[in-house]
């Protein structure tokens, strides 16, 4: 296998003859020069190497045939080389120093086994040696689909999340956190709700097995909460009405609302004005279906400044479930939470599902705000976000929200939100 | 949220007005109902107020919608003089203290007795915490031998026939096989002494919480004069359950009777039906409201409330009845305001306030996390944080590990908090055996773990965990995605080999930063993947980004 392969000079040598040899096909009688320049290509090549190799005389402007040369070896040598073959030493330097061929070295083999088997892949030794040239580029199938790529997105129900957290944050909301595992203190009493009694019962919750028990907040703000639970203390109301137990409100649950937050947020001091809101985990016993979960996403906050009235938490209300579910028409219902007074539940009517039921909301009861020292009204809401969710995202099974099917999370497209 | 079953027909005649049922679809917010199903006259409406039992039945309903309809303002309900006295003395723990009353003159028709049936189911489900706090019962009158008193006695001597029965069944029989026994029994579990009402032939008539006897609890078309008692621990409840039962039959012709309960050194007579007052501020309603209202409208929407007032001063004095025990402030006066003007009526109002949002900073941070990820090209999962120990501890190759237990599951799979995220992975890619592979997968969420030093025991860690399987998952491929997510976010850390149960002896290694562990990479045991039913080898990591966020945040602050 030749190490060598023929320049683009080399080659068309190859083809038409050493400059030299073609002025010495012309020179049947002695011509001029300048009919001799317009004739043969390369012109000033030609003379000067028919020169050097005796070939021609030169008198005066008349150019006439020395000898003709039986062959032209470097003709030959570049013959042997395009064929595969290789030549001496000498001859090499020649057609070296003449530009006529260059080292192929490794790509010649590569760009040979390449072109045997037809050029499907164009490559980089196919391009650098040239010898695409010698070969017609396959066509596809073109109008074919892709090969299936998978990109690595986010879940879903979390471009969800993100688009309604986006949302809040652009309408002034600041989020606030909370831990999974709350004292019933905070999930209950300091919103008012009374131990061993039907306000408690609004919904099912767990209790732990381990721990069990957690420590209360500052013993001012508890004694305050007790005093409101027993007596309504400094806040006008007749108080529940019953001996409040500190051991109770210490115990622990996982969260079942998000409301459990606020009265952190609010017994620590909030911006007033202020505008609050929440986004977390919640968790409820449940038998499991495709409308119930045992953990599931709540939206919740407040709002908080002076002179805030119902009209407010309506008009908050209707905000929400345009922007939030896109729904132009919106009911109101009264509704019952023992930690707000008056209370509210916001429906908005879809295009195809009719009245769908988006949030609780009400102005948080004196009872909870002035034992935790607020004295301004605090309008409140929880939305249960996973049914805005679903509807969102097209699914009619609230599992799906937490989906184990990769297929259906690879070809899902992204959420047009 | 009770759901109460009514009769249309019997709604309107009681509510004395033929309703078009497209306004009750509106009228019923006045209950603060929601129309839940409608078949021909049957109609399910779920109440939203837990601490209003009046409305859970027709009559109730009615009786809310007359005032709506009539401003007829405080409702008017009297009890005639007792006739007799009741003895309390029972030395049992359970429900020690009772409430009376009679109905007279009873004509029970079908929807009457359905609802008789069914306001003491809700009251007793509801209100009453499924019997914890109070139970009642509903007897035939002329069916029991006075005096009754309510007293209680050693199980070993209690034997009736109960309800529904056609044989008399010890106290012991009636808790291990009656249904209503095995359901409630467990209320009387500690105790000695059960608790018990005896007629003057000493026949028990029923013991409470658990159920009544045959034939006194047998009340029906047969029946023309009633005895209703109410058991529990909280008098303000019992008060307010008798009258909820009474206005019931008064409601439907009977006369009421009150009844005297004797308790040793003390005497109280039920029910009672005098009105309650509160003074309530005409600024403090229209602030809160945000209507303006003049007294006379708030005078006149009060008694569209069953409510009487009149004006003092720059006040008004609100006459409400006593079975109204949800009242406790002016606030829960003045959603009935509200409710009576229409929460739909009212023209919505934005609050403008200044105020600058944010999203939490570890929400940002976990999100720029995520779009690395998407860039490696992993495929983001949620899982729930409610797990079972028997998947985070026990198929991963782990004993002793400490997680935060639900005492009340009722499921086992959703009974322990993730303590890690991994085991949760494996458990999605055991599901997706049959996806095309390579299956790259991620995860950022909340870890919840048992911490004695946190108010609640427990603190919320938020954890990245990956996981890449197909035929050749290896090390290097997920050691390079976790280099490439910490390179990203500019986190200094070491590799430090490790032996995990969970992993490949010497595939293992302990994620280090600051010199110390927050979290783990390496190749999954075949044991693990055959734990979880995995059929091709498992490469994955898991970190503390809490803890990563910390130090990544301690660099960034100025």
């Amino acid at each position: 296998m030749s190490r060598h392969i023929l320049t683009e000079e080399g080659m068309k040598y190859l083809r038409s003859g050493l400059p030299e040899e073609r002025l010495a096909l012309i020179l049947d009688k002695p011509l001029p020069l300048e009919e001799c320049r317009k004739r043969v290509e390369d012109f000033a090549i030609a003379l000067s190497w028919a020169k050097k190799k005796g070939l021609v005389n030169v008198s005066g402007n008349i150019i006439s045939l020395a000898g003709r040369p039986k062959t032209f070896p470097e003709r030959e040598a570049l013959g042997k080389i395009s064929g595969g073959g290789d030549v001496g030493g000498e001859m090499l330097n020649v057609l070296l120093s003449r530009n006529l061929i260059r080292r192929a070295e490794d790509d010649y083999k590569k760009a040979e086994r390449q072109l045997a088997d037809g050029i499907t892949t164009l490559t980089p030794e196919l391009i650098k040696t040239r010898l695409w040239q010698k070969a017609r580029l396959k066509p596809y199938n073109v109008e074919a689909v892709g090969r299936k790529e998978y990109p690595g997105k986010r879940h879903p129900y979390n471009q969800f999340l993100r688009f309604v957290r986006q949302k809040l944050v652009e309408m002034g909301f600041r989020e606030m956190e909370g831990p999974t595992i709350e004292l019933e203190f905070w999930n209950f009493d300091a919103l008012y709700q009374a131990q061993n009694h039907p306000s408690r019962d609004w919904t099912q919750t767990y209790s732990l097995k381990y721990p069990k028990y957690g420590a209360l907040p500052g013993k001012e703000m508890v004694a305050r909460v007790q005093a409101a639970h027993e007596n309504g203390w400094k806040t006008g109301s007749t108080g529940w009405g019953y001996k409040w137990d500190p051991k109770k409100a210490s115990q622990l649950m996982p969260r079942a609302h998000d409301t459990a937050i606020s009265p952190r947020y609010l017994s620590q001091g909030v911006e007033i004005p202020g505008k609050y809101f929440s986004l977390v985990r919640c968790y409820r016993p449940d038998v499991i279906d495709a409308t119930h979960a045992v953990e599931f996403y709540q939206m919740g906050g407040f709002v908080i400044a002076e002179g805030l009235s119902f009209r407010d938490l309506l008009g908050l209300l209707k905000m929400f479930a345009k922007d939030l579910s896109g729904a132009e028409e919106v009911k109101f219902y009264s509704d019952y939470y023992p930690f707000v007074e008056p209370g509210a539940q916001v429906s908005v009517k879809h295009p195809e599902m009719g009245w769908i039921e988006l949030a609780g909301a009400g102005i948080f009861r004196p009872e909870l705000t002035e034992p935790l020292g607020i004295k301004e009204p605090v309008i409140a809401w929880g939305f249960g976000i996973d049914r805005l969710a679903m509807i969102k995202l097209g699914i009619n099974d609230i599992r799906q929200l937490f989906s184990q099917d990769l297929k259906w999370l690879r070809e899902r497209e992204i959420a047009g939100l | 949220m009770p759901t109460i079953e009514i009769s249309y027909a019997d709604l309107c005649r009681l509510a004395g007005r033929k309703i078009p049922v497209k306004e009750l679809e509106t009228d019923i917010l006045y209950v603060k109902g929601e129309i839940e199903s409608r078949e021909g006259d049957r109609i399910k409406i779920d109440i939203k107020d837990t601490n209003r039992p009046d409305l859970w039945s027709t009559e109730g309903m009615a009786r809310e919608l007359r005032a709506k309809y009539g401003a007829t303002g405080l409702p008017k309900y009297s009890a005639e003089k007792p006739k007799f006295s009741v003895p309390v003395d029972t030395r049992s723990p359970v429900q020690p203290l009772a409430a009376c009353a009679v109905a007279r003159n009873l004509r029970i028709d079908e929807n009457f007795l359905s609802q008789i049936v069914q306001l003491q189911e809700k009251l007793g489900q509801t209100f009453g915490r499924n019997r914890r706090e109070l139970s009642m019962g509903i007897y035939d009158l002329d069916r029991i031998m006075l005096p009754i008193k309510y007293t209680s006695m050693k199980p070993g001597d209690i034997t009736f026939t109960p309800l529904g029965s056609a044989m008399e069944m010890t106290a012991r029989e009636i808790l291990s096989e009656h249904p209503k026994g095995r359901e409630f029994g467990r209320l009387l579990a500690d105790a000695k002494e059960y608790p018990v009402w005896v007629d003057g032939s000493g026949a028990v008539l029923s013991m409470p919480p658990v159920i009544n006897s045959e034939p006194a609890g047998n009340v029906g078309g047969h029946t023309r004069n009633a005895f209703m008692e109410c058991t529990g621990y909280n008098v303000k409840f019992l008060d307010t359950v008798i009258n909820v039962l009474a206005m019931q039959m008064a409601d439907r012709g009977a006369s009421i009777e009150a009844v005297e309960t004797a308790y040793a050194g003390k005497k109280i007579l039920t029910p009672g039906f005098s009105p309650k007052k509160m003074q309530i501020n005409i600024s403090y309603i229209n602030k809160l409201s945000g209507l303006n209202l003049t007294p006379a409208r708030i005078i006149e929407l009060l008694r569209r409330s069953n409510c009487n007032a009149i004006q003092e001063a720059d006040s008004i004095v609100a006459e409400y009845p006593s079975y109204r025990q949800d009242i406790m402030h002016p606030v829960d006066i003045i959603e009935d305001i509200i409710i009576a003007y229409g929460y739909n009526r009212i023209e919505p109002a934005y609050p403008r306030l200044a105020t600058s949002g944010s999203m939490l900073a570890t929400e940002k941070f976990s999100a720029a996390i995520a779009e690395v990820l998407g860039g490696l090209g992993f495929q983001e999962v949620m899982n729930y944080t409610l797990t079972s120990n028997q998947e985070q501890f026990d198929r991963m190759g782990i004993s002793g590990g400490k997680a935060v237990e639900i005492e009340n599951y009722m499921s086992e799979n959703w009974s322990a908090f993730r303590a890690w995220l991994l085991p949760g992975l494996l458990s999605f890619l055991s599901t997706n055996q049959h996806s095309e592979f390579p299956q790259k997968i991620c995860e950022l969420g909340n870890a919840i773990l048992p911490d004695e030093s946190a108010p609640s025991k427990a603190r919320d860690v938020m954890k990245l965990a990956c996981a890449i399987t197909g035929n050749a998952a290896g090390y290097e491929d997920i050691s390079g995605a976790l280099d490439a997510a910490m390179r990203s976010i500019g986190i200094k850390y070491k590799l430090s080999r490790t032996t995990h149960n969970s992993f490949i002896e010497g595939r293992a290694a302990a994620v280090l930063m600051e010199n110390k562990g927050i979290g783990h990479v390496g190749e999954i045991h075949p044991n693990v993947l055959n734990n979880f039913g995995i059929e091709r080898p498992v490469a994955c990591f898991e970190v503390d980004i809490s803890r990563v966020y910390e130090s990544w945040q301690q660099r960034h602050k100025r």
